[in-house]
Parts: C-alpha cells; sequence; structure tokens
C-alpha cells in the first residue's frame, strides 16, 4: 500500500517540475531568441512480484505480475524550432534564419554561445552584447561610421562620411552543434558547450546548414502562449489526480487499521 | 467463517494491488508512449476449471492501445502509428520503446532521451558531416538529410498479446518472443501520448476503494460473530 502513495508522490512532483518549467517558458514569451523547454518523462522501475513464465498451479503464469513505481523526469529538453522574426530595423539587431549560434567571449575568456541578436556598441566602438560581452570574432566599428550594412553571408561594412563607398569591416561567424538541445544554459540567453552538445563547427553564415544573417530584425522566443497554457492545464490536472491517488490509499490505510473496532 | 474472513484479507490485499497499479498508471499521463497497466482479477476462471480457491488471483496486463498523436514540430520527436516498436541499443542488449523523443549525440548519433543509440535497418543511425541541414524522416521510417540518404529507422512488431518484460523508461525486453512482420507509420514532429485516461483512473480509483470499504466491513461483521459466538458458547 505504501507503494501508491510513494509512487503517486513520484506523479506529483513530476508535475511540480513540469509547471515550473511551463513557468519558466511563459516568463520568457518576450525573451528574444529564448527558446523553450520542455520536461520528458519515462516510467520508473517495475517491482517484478511474478515472473511472467513462472511455474503455478495449472500451467505457467503468461504474463507475470510487475507493479511500476512511478514516473521520473529524463530531461529538459530545449525546442529549437525558429522562433519567428520581428522587423525592428535597428541595424545592429541580427537574427539567424538556420541552425547556427552567435559566439560571445564571456570576460572568464570562455566562449558562449547565442541565438539572441541584441548587439550594440561599446565605449570603443567594439560590437556588444545587451549584457556587454564581446562578439566572437571581435569586431570593431570606426568612429566616424554613418551607416552600418551587414548582409546575409555575414559580411559587416561601414559607411561613413569620409568614405561614401561602403568598407568591409569584418565578417560574422556563426557556430553549429551536432546536438543543441545538448547544451548547458548559462542565462543571459547564452549557451555553453558540453560534451552532449559536441564540439562546435564554425562556418561562415549562408554556408548550408548554417543559416544566414537578418539585419534589422530580431528573433523572438519561440514560446506559444496558447500551448503553455495547455499544458500548464494538464499539469495541474494531473497533480491533483494523482493527489486524489493518495487519498485513496490513504483512506484505505485508514479502513485497514480500523479491521479491529 | 474463517475462510471468509481469510477470503475478505486477501481481496483487501489484492484491491490494495490494484491501487498501486492505478497510482503509476495516474502519475504516467504525461510520459510519452507510456500504455496503461491494468489488473483482473482471476477467479472465475479457475473455478470453471474446477479448482477451489478463496481470493481472486490478480493478473497485470499491459494494454497496448495506441496513444493519441501530439504535435510538438521538433524534427526529432517521432512518433508511431501502427504496433511497431523502435529499437535501442542498452547495456542490457536491445531495448523496444514506443517513445520517440530522439535526440543526436556529440558524436552524431541518434540516442534516445537517455542517450541509448537508436538502431537503423543497418547499424546505428548517423549524421553525414558531408551534408548538413535538416533531416527529414519519412513515414516509412527514412532519414534523409537534403538528398543524402542516412539509413531508415529500424522498427519491430510483436503479435499483440505476445510477452514483452517491462522495464523502466518505457523501455521492454523481448527475450524469446519472436517478432512478427507488420506495418507502422512514423511521424515526424509528433509524439505518442499516454494512453492512460484520467477520467477512467478516477473512476478506477472509486470503485476500488468502495470494494476495499466493503470488504473491510465484511471482515468486521465476522469477526463480531466470531467474537460474540466465543463469548456465549464458552460461557
Amino acid at each position: 500500500m505504501l507503494r501508491a502513495l510513494w509512487t503517486a508522490a513520484s506523479g506529483m512532483s513530476a508535475q511540480q517540475l513540469n509547471v515550473d518549467t511551463i513557468a519558466n517558458n511563459l516568463a520568457n514569451v518576450n525573451t528574444s531568441g529564448f527558446k523553450k523547454l520542455r520536461v520528458d518523462y519515462q516510467d520508473l522501475y517495475y517491482q517484478t512480484l511474478k515472473e511472467p513464465g513462472a511455474a503455478e498451479e495449472g500451467g505457467v503464469s503468461p504474463t507475470g505480475l510487475e507493479v511500476g513505481m512511478g514516473t521520473y523526469p529524463v530531461s529538459t529538453q530545449k525546442i529549437f524550432t525558429p522562433g519567428d522574426l520581428e522587423n525592428t530595423e535597428n541595424p545592429l539587431d541580427l537574427a539567424i534564419e538556420g541552425a547556427g549560434f552567435f559566439q560571445v567571449s564571456l570576460p572568464d575568456g570562455n566562449k558562449a554561445y547565442s541565438r539572441s541578436g541584441t548587439f550594440r556598441l561599446d565605449a570603443e566602438g567594439r560590437v556588444v552584447t545587451a549584457d556587454g560581452y564581446l562578439l566572437e570574432p571581435a569586431l570593431t566599428v570606426p568612429a566616424d561610421t554613418t551607416e552600418i550594412t551587414v548582409s546575409l553571408d555575414g559580411t559587416v561594412s561601414a559607411k561613413s562620411a569620409a568614405s561614401p563607398v561602403p568598407a568591409v569591416i569584418g565578417n560574422l561567424e556563426l557556430a553549429t552543434f551536432s546536438n543543441p538541445p545538448g547544451l548547458k544554459s548559462l542565462g543571459h540567453s547564452l549557451y555553453a558547450e558540453t560534451a552532449a552538445s559536441g564540439a562546435p563547427l564554425t562556418g561562415t553564415p549562408g554556408a548550408q546548414g548554417v543559416g544566414s544573417v537578418r539585419q534589422g530584425m530580431l528573433e523572438m522566443s519561440n514560446v506559444r502562449v496558447v500551448d503553455e497554457m495547455v499544458n500548464m492545464i494538464t499539469a495541474q490536472r494531473a497533480y491533483e489526480l494523482s493527489s486524489k491517488a493518495i487519498q485513496t490509499a490513504d483512506e484505505m490505510i485508514r479502513l485497514s487499521n480500523n479491521l479491529r473496532g | 467463517m474463517i475462510r471468509g474472513i481469510q477470503a475478505n484479507a486477501q481481496a483487501m490485499n489484492a484491491l490494495m494491488l490494484q491501487q498501486d497499479v492505478e497510482a503509476h498508471n495516474l502519475a504516467n499521463q504525461n510520459t510519452t508512449g507510456f500504455k496503461r497497466d491494468r489488473v483482473r482479477f482471476e477467479l472465475f476462471s479457475q473455478i470453471l476449471r474446477g479448482q477451489e480457491t478463496l481470493s481472486p488471483k490478480p493478473v497485470v496486463t499491459t494494454e497496448r492501445t495506441q496513444g493519441a498523436l501530439t504535435r510538438t514540430d521538433n524534427p526529432l520527436d517521432l512518433a508511431l502509428q501502427g504496433s511497431g516498436w523502435f529499437s535501442v541499443e542498452t547495456p542490457e542488449g536491445v531495448r523496444y520503446t514506443r517513445d520517440g523523443s530522439f535526440k543526436w549525440d556529440a558524436a552524431g548519433r541518434l540516442v534516445d532521451a537517455e542517450g541509448h543509440p537508436v538502431q537503423g535497418t543497418s547499424g546505428a543511425l548517423k549524421l553525414d558531416p558531408e551534408a548538413p541541414g535538416a533531416v527529414m524522416v519519412g513515414r516509412d521510417g527514412t532519414l534523409t538529410a537534403g538528398s543524402t540518404p542516412l539509413g531508415r529507422l529500424k522498427i519491430t512488431h510483436f503479435a499483440p498479446d505476445a510477452p514483452l518484460e517491462r522495464g523502466s523508461g518505457g523501455r521492454y525486453a523481448a527475450g524469446d518472443t519472436p517478432a512478427v512482420a507488420g506495418a507502422s507509420e512514423v511521424w515526424q514532429g509528433y509524439l505518442e501520448s499516454s494512453t492512460v485516461n484520467p477520467v477512467e483512473g478516477m473512476v478506477e480509483m472509486m470503485s476500488t476503494l468502495r470494494l476495499f470499504e466493503a470488504n473491510q466491513k465484511a471482515f468486521r461483521v465476522q469477526d463480531e460473530s466470531l467474537s460474540r459466538a466465543l463469548q456465549e458458547l464458552a460461557r
């Protein structure tokens, strides 16, 4: 009987994690470059009370007697479906159409990867993320620039009062991974490479499988509010039902305790 | 009288097992590819066979019915329409699963949620570094990247009531059970939902509880009669 209590409790804690994840998705519905998470569940270990095929009176047991012990979250899967592109007309807002990631160097010297293309210039004219981390490979915009253009293949050119013909000042590079869901989330829309994601492969935007760069656009979050609401309702009801299973088991124990009045 | 008490006690044990199984079903309402367990009580068949018995014998069976397909748009979420199974290579040997939430691992192999390689008809399925781009999965389970074929998912079928041993993580072992011919479709961007029906689960739990209560009442009545008999007769 205590089995049912623990089994149902595993269901409740699983749904709690589900609601936590949905809440995080919903909170990031306006975060540019955000990729939604989904909790994947599997069923827990089965306790074999009788082996299938065990000998018993009148033949062998055809199915055995196995009782499952509940559920457990096996992974939070990042879903890398593309978000919608929003036209912002800001020259340093860049969106990736394809599977690639922008590369960013962190203050500790490590590299991080991001889908969020809200770039800006720092005091020295270097291209940095909203948090001030440098874009990799580094790109410095000359002080007298009047217009920056980024082409689909990542070529950055600048026009200035002195040179009305745009001059190439650098090239963007994008990184791809064989298993993007294996990246580690660092927060601030940044991801880090792990053993599960594989090593990054860098490539020129526009090459096959890397994706091209769109200037003046931002990739919005791929969270869909309606889907998340439906998930939240299912999670809440599943939580409620598991709690009912605990109440039922509790009631049965109470009845057993009252066998002797 | 003592026999009656024993029968009620055994029935209560069997109903507790039923509640254990129902709690497991309800805990797995959101588990991809989960198949509901059902407890049946075998008594009638034993009486027919001329065996005298006091208690119902619980039998747990897994109902291998098709779950609803839910759209996820994730390209490596695969669902099976039909009675087939994906096969994955685990350290304990080949296991069969209906959970198609796959991904690529760091080495570019197609793996399940816990990192076990998914089997193709000719060996493991791997990404081709020469052919980047989105991988398309056809209804027949063929994987292609652009125009480069990457292989075909191995889909195994078993007879509907063939015994499969259930392990954790929705993975089943076939043992000596032979595979049979069959046809299943692979749907890309979908996952198969759990077959647990919350309403049925609730009804099941309520009836279990009330049956348990009835047995408990019968037990107490008999206990009281016994006690009365002992008091009155032994006077």
